[in-house]
């Protein structure tokens, strides 16, 4: 069959054509919004790669982009061996060390006896009081002495409240069963806190958004990514879980009905 | 002594024994996929539209459908036109999307953004009629044929481009290409106010 063969459309039909051709303008905040979920903060090149008249900026993020794979594979051939060999290595010192030399003398600490931060039991208090939450470390030792010369522990600081906001509209969405809204807040989070002192457990709430809306791609992609960064996260558990469930029809249908790429 | 040395080897001549080998690719510019992103946005952002999208989700899919461009661009041969190669990304993003039963009945009733093209009240209106027409009668396709009738009588590709893209045989696209146009036709038809257009 060629185009000869084809009958084409009707004039009115046409005319429908003609008016859908043009095509949309998408809005520069959803343009941005997109190029910076696209090429993530890795640290590999720098900023968001967002510069619209730098080439070098456009180097950068297009280096990001697509050149993750060769890092990946950079790592796998080179990294780990290096990394390997320097384990190793300091296992045998530190074996060689702790059978040769002599033991350190044990360590006497003097600290100073402080009354107990609470005046009355948990139960004693007024049940409608709200108690603001402590930070964790403040919180397991809030009976404890205090050690002599310690540091007093910091106030959360202004951003990490900020985050912690994001972050918790991002979980309650996925509560809710709302993917986009939770991953509206995670794109809010990563581009205000790239390198937030929460991005870990933002990447690991992106894993489980996209999950949910139904990306297999794009949470295996941010799987891999978050094994890399994090091998020893707490969450690492809970984000294996979110990808295994990823079923495999979302993703390898019916061969035939979908385009492939090439 | 000397000839027992390996030869070194330009680095793109092919060996003689090799006859087979395929000749390396044209290496992709490093700057690329920005310069794809800046320049097709607007036309994968218009695609995922034409291929049932929703407005709420279009960001997230768009998302998607660069993701995957992004992990891909290595394998686009630049000789090739891009829109028809964007366009399949899209075409599964938006299969897949679909896919989801949640977002398997939506009823397209939102109200178009405005094309590029500037005109009166009255000349706009009318084509935004058209435009939401056009959308609407799309959703009575299949995939296949919605995503072979974009391309061709909207993008303006050409069926063999078509064809390569979406990894089908040339035959097969012009098929699906003849039974889009005329179930299209069939949907604009029913889908028009009576007395409107009609043969």
């Amino acid at each position: 069959m060629t185009m000869d063969d084809l009958k084409p459309p009707d004039k009115d039909i046409l005319e429908f054509l003609d008016a859908e051709r043009p095509l949309e303008s998408a809005p520069a905040a959803v343009r941005k919004a997109v190029l910076s979920s696209v090429l993530p903060p890795t640290g590999l090149g720098g900023g968001s790669g967002g510069d619209p008249g730098g080439s070098a900026g456009g180097l950068d993020s297009a280096a990001r982009g697509a050149g993750s794979g060769l890092l990946r594979s950079w790592i796998v051939r080179h990294g780990l061996p290096i990394v390997g060999a320097f384990t190793l290595g300091g296992a045998v010192v530190g074996t060689v060390m702790a059978r040769y030399l002599p033991p350190l003398p044990p360590q006497v600490i003097y600290v100073d006896r402080v009354p107990s931060m609470s005046a009355a039991p948990l139960e004693s208090r007024s049940p409608g009081a709200a108690e603001p939450p402590l930070p964790a470390a403040q919180a397991s030792s809030a009976t404890a002495p205090m050690a002599r010369g310690a540091e007093p522990i910091p106030k959360l600081p202004g951003d990490l409240a900020a985050e912690r906001v994001l972050l918790d509209e991002a979980r309650a969405a996925i509560a809710d069963g709302r993917s986009d809204r939770s991953l509206r807040a995670i794109g809010k989070h990563a581009e205000a806190f790239p390198h937030g002192l929460l991005a870990e457990e933002r990447e690991a709430l992106a894993i489980r958004a996209l999950v949910m809306a139904g990306r297999p791609e794009s949470a295996r992609a941010r799987g891999d990514r978050f094994r890399a960064q994090y091998p020893n996260s707490v969450m690492l558990r809970a984000v294996e879980t979110s990808l295994e469930s990823i079923s495999s029809d979302g993703v390898n249908g019916n061969a035939n009905a979908l385009p492939s790429y090439r | 002594m000397m000839d027992s040395l390996p030869q070194r080897q330009a680095p793109n001549v092919i060996p003689a024994h090799e006859p087979d080998v395929p000749p390396p690719r044209a290496p992709v510019h490093p700057s690329s996929f920005r310069e794809v992103f800046d320049e097709q946005f607007d036309y994968v952002w218009t695609a995922l539209r034409r291929l049932g999208v929703p407005d709420r989700d279009r960001q997230d899919q768009a998302h998607e459908v660069f993701l995957r461009v992004s992990q891909h661009l290595g394998n686009y041969d630049l000789a090739r036109p891009i829109r028809p190669w964007l366009f399949a990304f899209a075409a599964r993003v938006a299969s897949e999307y679909r896919r989801l039963s949640c977002h398997r009945h939506e009823v397209l009733g939102e109200e178009l953004p405005a094309a590029t093209v500037r005109e009166g009240p009255e000349e706009d209106a009318e084509r935004n009629r058209k435009r939401r027409l056009v959308i609407a009668a799309l959703e009575h396709l299949d995939m296949d044929k919605r995503a072979v009738l974009i391309l061709h009588d909207l993008d303006g590709s050409s069926v063999p481009d078509i064809a390569e893209a979406l990894g089908i045989p040339e035959g097969t696209a012009y098929s699906r290409l003849r039974a889009a146009r005329a179930q299209f036709t069939d949907a604009v038809r029913r889908l028009q106010p009576q007395g409107r257009g009609a043969p």
